[in-house]
C-alpha cells in the first residue's frame, strides 16, 4: 500500500487528493520505489516539492534544489488538460507547460502516466461526490 | 430554559394562546429548529416555547402566474426546495448558509441573507405579505392580502404596497411583537443555465473591490467570499493556517441565465471587470468551480448547492459569530483589522462576506469554531472585541443575541430607542412575545 502524507497548504493538498485517487494496481506499480523528486508549480500559486520515495508520498512547499523534473504549469492550462481541451504539447506551445528536465524521457513518461492521467479520469469522473471524506475506488 | 413547549396545529388554537399568556403574562417564544446560532429561541424569562416545526409546516399555496409561496412559520428551506424542484420546477427560491431544516420565516422576518443576494438583497425585501396574531389575539394581514374581513383569497398574497407600509412592524424584531403565522414568499423564475465561477485573490484587501466591481456589473446573483483557511476547513485541515504565496481569498460568484447567447454575454462582462481589476494590479483570476472543486476535491460544493450543512462550520462543539450588514466601502477596513484580531488570539480566520443588492450594501461575518469549556473565554474575548469595532466602523449586527443588543443600545441614538421601545408597549404591553430580546 502507499503511503500518502496529509499535507496542509492549499497546492499540496490539491495535489495530494489527485494522488489519493487511484487505489488500482497500475497506479501502485507506477508509484512504488519510483524514488524521484518532481517539482510542480502551479501558477499563479507557489511551487510544491512531490517526494516520491519507497511507497510513500510527502509534500514539501517550495522548490527543491536537486530534482529530477521541474514543471511549471498554469492553473487554468491544467484544468484544460484534466478536461481534455489541451494537450501537454498545446500547453508547451503556448507557454502555459514549462518543464525542465525533458531530457529524462523515462522520467517524464511515467509522471505523465502517475499525473495527468489521473487529472484526467478525476475529471471525467461522474461519482465523484463532493461532500464526503474520501472516495473509495474498487 | 421554558417552562411548557407548546406544538400548535392551527391558528385557532394559537389565538386562544395568546389570550390567555396575555392575561396571565406568559411569555411565548416562537421556535422552529433552532437553528440561530444567537440564540434567539432560548427564553429569556421561561415561559412557552411555540414550537411551528412540527405542525404548522405547511406549504399553503404557489401562485405561479405572480409567482409566490405563502408559508406557515415551521416551512423548513430544505422542504420549499424539494417542493418546488418536484411541483414547479420553472421557479426558485433563494436559500441562505444554512442547513435544510433551518426555518424560511424565521430566516425572511429576520432579515437573513441568500443565494440570490447580489440580486435582490436581503430576504426581508422579498416578503409579499404576513398574518399576525396580535397580543389582544386579533387576527392582521398585512399586504396586499388586506382585503376581506373573513380568511383571504390565496391569490390576493401578491405584494407589499402601497399601503402604509405595516410590515416593518414585525420584521426583525425577533417575534417582540406578534406571532407570524402566514407569511408569503416571493419567488423567481428558474432559468436553465447556471454556472458558478471561484475567484482566487491574492492580497489581503483586494478581495474588496472585486467584490464590489463585479457585484456593479449587474449580472451575478450572488456573490460570497470566504477567507482562504475556510477552504482548508472544508478539507478537514483542523488549525489551518494561511501559508506565503496562497491566496487570500475565495469568492464564489453565481451566474444565470435564459439562452447561452445571455450567458455568454453575462460572462464577457464578468471577464471584462476582471481583466480591468487585474490591470489595477490586482492580482485576481476565475475559474470553474466546478472543474476545480471536482479536480481537487476540495468539498466546496456545500458552499454551493445551498441549503446545505457544513462540516466545517458543525464540527466543534461551539459556533458563533458577528454577522453584521456593512458598508461596502469600509470593507477593506474591516478585513485587515478583523484578520489580525483573530491572528492576535491564535485562531484561524474565519471571514465571511457577501455583496447585497449589487453593493448598496455588504454582509460581514467574522465566524469562530472552537471547543466549548476549554476555549470560551478566548474566543468570548475575541467576539466582543470583533463586535466593537465593527460597530464603531458602522456595521449593524442582525438576529442580535442580548449581549449585542446592549452595545448598541449605548449608540443608538436616543430617539430611535424611545420610538423602538413606544412600539413595543403599545403592541406587547405586557411584554409577553420573546420577551427580553433587545433588553426588553
Amino acid at each position: 500500500m502507499l503511503e500518502i502524507e496529509q499535507p496542509d497548504d492549499l497546492i499540496s493538498i490539491s495535489l495530494y487528493n489527485i494522488l489519493t485517487y487511484r487505489k488500482d494496481e497500475e497506479f501502485i506499480n507506477l508509484v512504488k520505489d519510483w524514488n524521484k523528486t518532481i517539482v510542480i508549480h502551479v501558477i499563479p500559486f507557489y511551487p510544491v516539492t512531490v517526494i516520491f520515495n519507497e511507497n510513500k508520498i510527502k509534500f514539501e512547499r517550495g522548490e527543491a534544489k536537486k530534482a529530477n523534473l521541474k514543471l511549471k504549469l498554469e492553473i487554468d492550462a491544467m484544468l484544460d488538460m484534466a478536461n481534455g481541451r489541451l494537450g501537454p504539447v498545446g500547453a508547451m506551445l503556448k507557454g502555459k507547460l514549462k518543464i525542465k528536465g525533458m531530457f529524462r524521457v523515462g522520467t517524464l513518461l511515467k509522471f505523465t502516466k502517475i499525473f495527468m492521467k489521473t487529472m484526467k479520469m478525476i475529471a471525467a469522473d461522474p461519482e465523484i461526490h463532493f461532500y464526503e471524506k474520501k472516495r473509495i475506488k474498487q | 430554559m421554558p417552562d411548557f413547549i407548546v406544538i400548535p396545529e392551527n391558528v385557532d388554537q394559537l389565538i386562544k394562546l395568546v389570550k390567555f399568556c396575555n392575561s396571565h403574562k406568559i411569555p411565548m417564544v416562537p421556535y422552529i429548529s433552532g437553528n440561530n446560532v444567537g440564540g434567539l429561541t432560548i427564553p429569556e424569562n421561561g415561559g412557552i416555547i411555540l414550537d411551528f416545526g412540527k405542525k404548522m409546516n405547511k406549504i399553503l399555496h404557489v401562485n405561479e402566474e405572480m409567482m409566490y409561496a405563502i408559508l406557515e412559520p415551521g416551512v423548513t428551506f430544505g422542504q420549499l426546495k424539494k417542493f418546488l424542484d418536484e411541483n414547479y420546477p420553472h421557479l426558485r427560491y433563494s436559500y441562505p448558509f444554512a442547513p435544510p431544516y433551518a426555518g424560511v420565516v424565521g430566516n425572511v422576518i429576520l432579515s437573513g441573507m441568500n443565494n440570490l443576494s447580489c440580486k435582490l438583497g436581503s430576504m426581508g425585501d422579498s416578503i409579499n405579505g404576513l398574518e399576525i396574531i396580535t397580543a389582544e389575539g386579533d387576527i392582521v394581514r398585512i399586504g396586499s392580502c388586506f382585503y376581506r374581513k373573513e380568511e383571504a383569497d390565496p391569490d390576493s398574497w401578491w405584494c407589499r404596497y402601497p399601503m402604509p407600509d405595516l410590515m416593518g412592524l414585525f420584521i426583525n424584531w425577533q417575534g417582540m411583537t406578534g406571532i407570524v403565522t402566514k407569511c408569503s414568499v416571493q419567488l423567481w423564475p428558474n432559468p436553465p443555465i447556471k454556472k458558478v465561477y471561484l475567484a482566487i485573490v491574492f492580497g489581503l484587501i483586494d478581495i474588496a473591490p472585486v467584490m464590489r466591481e463585479v457585484g456593479k456589473t449587474e449580472v451575478v446573483d450572488d456573490i460570497s467570499a470566504v477567507s482562504i483557511e475556510v477552504v482548508k476547513m472544508t478539507v478537514e485541515i483542523p488549525n489551518p493556517q494561511k501559508y506565503p504565496g496562497e491566496p487570500d481569498f475565495v469568492a464564489i460568484f453565481s451566474v444565470s441565465a435564459r439562452t447561452k447567447n445571455q450567458f455568454k454575454a453575462k460572462k464577457e462582462i464578468l471577464d471584462n471587470t476582471i481583466n480591468k481589476l487585474q490591470k489595477k494590479g490586482i492580482m485576481v483570476m476565475i475559474v470553474d468551480v466546478d472543474e476545480f472543486v471536482k479536480l481537487f476535491n476540495l468539498r466546496m460544493r456545500c458552499y454551493i448547492d445551498l441549503p446545505a450543512t457544513l462540516l466545517s462550520l458543525v464540527e466543534y462543539s461551539g459556533l458563533t459569530w458577528f454577522g453584521s450588514y456593512a458598508p461596502t466601502h469600509k470593507l477593506e477596513k474591516l478585513i485587515k483589522t478583523v484578520n489580525s484580531m483573530f491572528l492576535k488570539y491564535g485562531i484561524p480566520p474565519f471571514i465571511y462576506m457577501k455583496i447585497m443588492k449589487y453593493g448598496h450594501y455588504g454582509i460581514f461575518r467574522p465566524i469562530i469554531r472552537y471547543n466549548k469549556f476549554t476555549e470560551e473565554e478566548k474566543v468570548h474575548a475575541l467576539l466582543d472585541e470583533i463586535a466593537d469595532f465593527c460597530i464603531s466602523e458602522g456595521c449593524i449586527p442582525y438576529k442580535t443575541p442580548t449581549w449585542m443588543t446592549e452595545k448598541l443600545r449605548k449608540v443608538i441614538n436616543p430617539g430611535w430607542i424611545k420610538l423602538f421601545e413606544k412600539m413595543k408597549k403599545c403592541l406587547d404591553p405586557n411584554n409577553i412575545f420573546n420577551p427580553g430580546r433587545w433588553n426588553t
